[in-house]
């Protein structure tokens, strides 16, 4: 099936003025979340989603809350010089979906990037470590390819929580030519 | 109502293990930085326009 071409779509931020009743992803309870809880969410300042055009028809969205990962010691030795906290700051990719009429169109792969990418320059004003996910377990593989680590305590839930360590792989980036480009 | 979104994430045993090990001895693959920086040309190119 042929991806669609990333400069043809467009990541706009959710309000009350776009009809979401047209979206139908596979998953039900992320199309109730879109259409009943992601505004209202919005609006306490709780998450932020993000609607995912191609032409005139919204294809996918995404949502982003801040996060924390907590680590619980189970001894003191446990603990690593030079970090002494038990909670690290993250931005969570809270929600994914694609619309089912454009399933295996790269969308999916590309809202993640979007969120990667967006999180990086996010990161690059506020503190923040790590990237979380409530991931669909279709898409568990997908995550691990990418470095994103499973928690095994909660690998049977429905959208089993995934992070990823985005410090390592921030010091190999040159961010004076990415901010010039 | 969908199923609220879950914040806070707290590691135990195995998996508190696993996470403190990568903060010892973090690494990157070659896969994830061509990753973060094939993402962070697609956030440039996709703005979040208010």
């Amino acid at each position: 099936m042929r991806s669609i071409l990333h400069e043809r779509l467009r990541v706009l931020p959710l309000n009350e003025k776009y009809d979401l009743t047209t979206f139908f992803s596979t998953n039900n309870e992320l199309n109730d979340f879109l259409k009943n809880d992601a505004l209202n969410s919005q609006d306490v300042l709780i998450s932020r989603t993000y609607l995912c055009y191609y032409e005139e028809a919204l294809v996918g969205f995404l949502t982003l809350v801040t996060d924390t990962i907590e680590v619980k010691l189970v001894e003191t030795s446990d603990g690593v010089d030079g970090y002494q906290y038990s909670k690290y700051p993250c931005i969570k990719i809270a929600r994914v979906a694609v619309d089912k009429e454009y399933a295996g169109k790269g969308i999916g792969r590309f809202l993640l990037l979007w969120a990667v990418g967006t999180v990086y320059r996010v990161s690059r004003v506020v503190g923040c470590r790590y990237i979380t996910v409530d991931a669909k377990k279709e898409s568990i593989q997908f995550y691990q390819k990418n470095g994103f680590k499973l928690i095994k305590k909660y690998a049977e839930r429905n959208f089993p929580p995934m992070y990823l360590n985005m410090y390592p792989i921030i010091l190999n980036i040159d961010h004076k030519k990415i901010d010039n480009q | 109502m969908a199923h609220p979104i879950e914040l806070g994430l707290v590691l135990e045993g195995e998996d508190a293990r696993e996470f403190l090990e990568d903060l010892r001895n973090p690494k990157a693959t070659k896969e994830q930085i061509e990753m973060f920086k094939e993402a962070i040309k697609i956030a440039k190119e996709h703005p979040v326009e208010f």
